[in-house]
């Protein structure tokens, strides 16, 4: 799973849940794989991103640099910054083989193995 | 099973004879139906032996031919081919696979032959001549002759008797008429028939009634629904009132005692030759027993099937069929589509007896509490197990997910190409644009644009780990009614084969609820479903082209899961060899090779036309539907979130 999924995903449909965003990820086990630099292609993805919920998911990833903490104002001509958003966004794989992300207002647990997060829930919990 | 045959229907038809595989004799003058699914069989190739020289008609080629298929014919004879004229003939070429009548072959020979032998699945007739002179003549007239299209007829002499036609078959009542099946035959006069062709047959069929692919219909009194089986009786037809000249048969029918009541609806049929009714129990809740069958203008041989046994009735011009019991409630009824029946005739033995146009009415009476209490709940509409809220999802995960960890390895294999429609959606996105693939199966349709904004979805633990090894695809298991996104999320999204294996309406509209709000506003989504016509604008869906090869079984007993399957014995398993009957059933997923290979029974909503975009309108706020066609035996809709 990369960050950039993580960036989605909610455990909202689990009954009572309000927002259910964003998900606590603890990653035991984090591959990084390098894939091309496109700035503008990047600039135009980093609006969809909830960014402060990536700066957290990759503090919590450790194991890599971190990003600043708020969107820079001129980020799409900021090269560095570009670069360490692509860096947190695609080429950070996790695969947690005892990890899991965590619904943070019920603690209801989603496991990730072998780089696929399992969000299913059972019918009764919705 | 009682299988006393009824002995009402032999006297009716002055003394019939059955057998087993659908046999029937009719004593007089009748015929006898000897096999409803002949396969046209090619001869078996011959090895090269010694060549005959100067045949009757002195071409080398000819004689060479008329050699080997003498050959054949000798071999599956098991008689010798004599070169010297004998009284015994026999040509190859007009036959029982053919669908050659004795009398058309009869006419061919002149002098003509005294006595004609057929065989079932054989391409040869062997003809008996008062002199074998005569037999010299037919072959001197006839071999190298084209009967049909690229038909070429040989003949030859037998050196002895050709053996008898085979009716071992129809000896009798090894399996009877199913019990309560009674056939009363001129139950109308030439005049009332003629008096009902005139009335209700147009000579231009078109843009008249409904046209089924296979015949055309009309209704009266009410319609009947083909997608329901059933009809709505809070809406009469458009042709309410039946027609003046039915009224002496309807009235007839009461007279005699044969119903009640008079029938309250009427489907008339009008079928030409080659076509047919697939297999069918007149659904049992709307209607009581008897269903009635009235024939016009043409006879037809009509099937009955109850698992393997076979049974099959003539059903002469003017006569009214009467189904009752076990013939109304379990067996099935079904007309062959094909251009002629194969009979034996007491007169001239098996033969071929071509189809010609017939019209049936049907007579239908309607039940007031529409609930039947019959000795076949497993039948029975009003019995049998429903797909309710409370079972839906157990029946999913049973029915469909399990099913797809089973055969998820074969299943991939056999999905790589994607289809180009979608394709060229998912290629026209821009590489910043989310896409969703909801049922990504084995992500066939991720990776297809260079872009990693996107992430596919699938129940299936096996599907998911092949997107992961094949192309290391971003995937997650999630169900499709529960997608774990933020709202207007995704620029796009696709869901392919996906709905069609959701259990109930809800559960559907919920799939497409959650699509929707998953998308964000301007965003487009992309949906297929399986269509439960196969056949548009005369195309055959893939789907409808690989029924041609048959499979080993399509019996529920060749599933494994038999301790699983039998809580869903309500669901119909689709027979490969026809269209799609029911909107909901079973359909078989034959893994591995014919020698050892697994049935597994995926559940199928199948979709109407018009379904799927009635499902998407169904969204609040509504949103638009940008395009909606047929592809590759799906009906597919593609629909934008509007902005608010």
């Amino acid at each position: 799973m990369k960050l950039f999924t993580h960036n989605m995903l909610t455990s909202k449909m689990i009954r009572n849940v309000q927002v259910g965003y964003p998900l606590k990820l603890c990653a035991s086990e984090v591959k990084i794989t390098p894939t091309d630099f496109r700035p503008g292609f990047l600039s135009k993805v980093i609006p969809k991103i909830d960014w402060t919920v990536l700066v957290e998911a990759v503090n919590s990833v450790g194991n890599t640099e971190p990003l600043p903490p708020a969107l820079a104002e001129d980020y799409d001509k900021n090269d560095d910054f570009l670069r360490k958003a692509h860096h947190a966004l695609f080429e950070i794989e996790i695969e947690v083989i005892t990890g899991e992300m965590e619904c943070p207002e019920t603690g209801r647990k989603f496991p990730i193995q072998n780089g696929v997060p399992n969000m299913l829930v059972n019918e009764d919990e919705v | 099973m009682d299988l006393v045959p009824n002995l009402q229907v032999f006297e009716a038809l002055g003394g019939a004879l059955l057998g087993a595989g659908g046999r029937v004799l009719l004593r007089n003058g009748g015929f006898i139906q000897l096999d409803m699914e002949l396969e046209r069989r090619q001869a078996e190739p011959v090895e090269e032996g010694g060549s005959n020289k100067g045949g009757p008609r002195g071409t080398k080629k000819l004689s060479r031919k008329e050699h080997k298929m003498m050959n054949v014919i000798a071999k599956q004879m098991n008689v010798e081919i004599s070169q010297r004229p004998s009284e015994w003939a026999v040509i190859w070429g007009p036959s029982l696979s053919t669908g050659t009548p004795k009398r058309d072959l009869k006419k061919m020979c002149d002098p003509p032959p005294v006595e004609i032998r057929q065989y079932e699945n054989k391409m040869f007739s062997a003809m008996r001549f008062l002199d074998p002179a005569h037999a010299a003549i037919a072959k001197a007239d006839l071999s190298g002759r084209d009967f049909a299209e690229l038909q070429t007829m040989y003949v030859g002499f037998l050196g002895g008797e050709p053996p008898l036609e085979s009716i071992e078959a129809a000896s009798p009542f090894k399996v009877g008429l199913p019990e309560g099946l009674e056939l009363i035959p001129e139950f109308i006069s030439e005049e009332e028939e003629e008096n009902i062709l005139k009335t209700l047959v147009p000579e231009d069929l078109n843009g008249l009634g409904q046209s089924l692919k296979r015949r055309w219909v009309r209704h009266f009194g009410f319609d009947f629904d083909y997608d329901t089986n059933n009809v709505d009786t809070t809406k009469p037809s458009a042709y309410a009132e039946f027609p003046k000249c039915v009224s002496p048969v309807v009235e007839r029918l009461v007279e005699k005692n044969i119903v009640r009541k008079k029938p309250e609806q009427i489907t008339l049929n009008h079928y030409l030759p080659g076509q047919g009714i697939p297999p069918h129990v007149d659904t049992h809740s709307p209607f009581e027993e008897p269903i009635l069958s009235l024939s016009l203008k043409g006879s037809v041989v009509m099937d009955f099937r109850d698992g393997i046994r076979h049974s099959a009735i003539i059903l002469p011009r003017r006569s009214l069929l009467v189904m009752k019991g076990e013939s109304r409630f379990l067996w099935t009824h079904g007309i062959a589509n094909r251009t002629f029946d194969v009979l034996l005739d007491v007169d001239e033995g098996v033969t071929a007896r071509p189809r010609e146009p017939r019209l049936s009415l049907t007579f239908r009476l309607l039940k007031e509490n529409k609930v039947c209490n019959c000795r076949f709940p497993f039948m029975c509409d009003s019995q049998k197990g429903k797909i309710t809220s409370e079972n839906a999802s157990n029946l999913e995960d049973n029915l469909v997910h399990q099913v797809y960890e089973d055969i998820a390895q074969h299943f991939s294999s056999t999905r790589h190409t994607p289809w180009p429609k979608i394709k060229e959606f998912v290629q026209n996105l821009g590489q910043s644009d989310v896409l969703l693939d909801v049922g990504c199966g084995n992500g066939k349709y991720l990776q297809l644009r260079g872009s990693c904004c996107e992430v596919g979805t699938d129940m299936s633990t096996g599907l998911l780990s092949i997107c992961r090894s094949t192309k290391n695809a971003e995937v997650l298991k999630s169900n499709c009614l529960m997608l774990p996104f933020k709202n207007n999320t995704f620029d796009a999204i696709i869901c392919i084969a996906v709905l069609h294996h959701l259990s109930t309406k809800e559960r559907r509209l919920q799939a497409v609820n959650e699509i929707f709000r998953t998308l964000r506003p301007g965003g487009q989504a992309l949906i297929y479903v399986w269509a439960k016509n196969q056949e548009v604008d005369e195309t055959k869906s893939v789907y409808a082209q690989k029924q041609d090869v048959k499979t080993t079984s399509n019996d529920l007993a060749a599933d494994s899961k038999q301790d699983i399957l039998k809580n869903y014995t309500f669901l119909p398993v689709h027979n490969r060899e026809s269209d799609f009957p029911h909107n909901d059933m079973l359909v078989p997923w034959i893994k591995g090779s014919t020698d050892k290979s697994e049935v597994h029974h995926r559940f199928y909503h199948v979709f109407n036309q018009g379904e799927l975009e009635d499902l998407i309108l169904e969204i609040v706020p509504q949103p638009s539907i940008i395009d909606s066609y047929y592809d590759q035996g799906n009906w597919c809709a593609r629909f934008q979130k509007t902005h608010v």
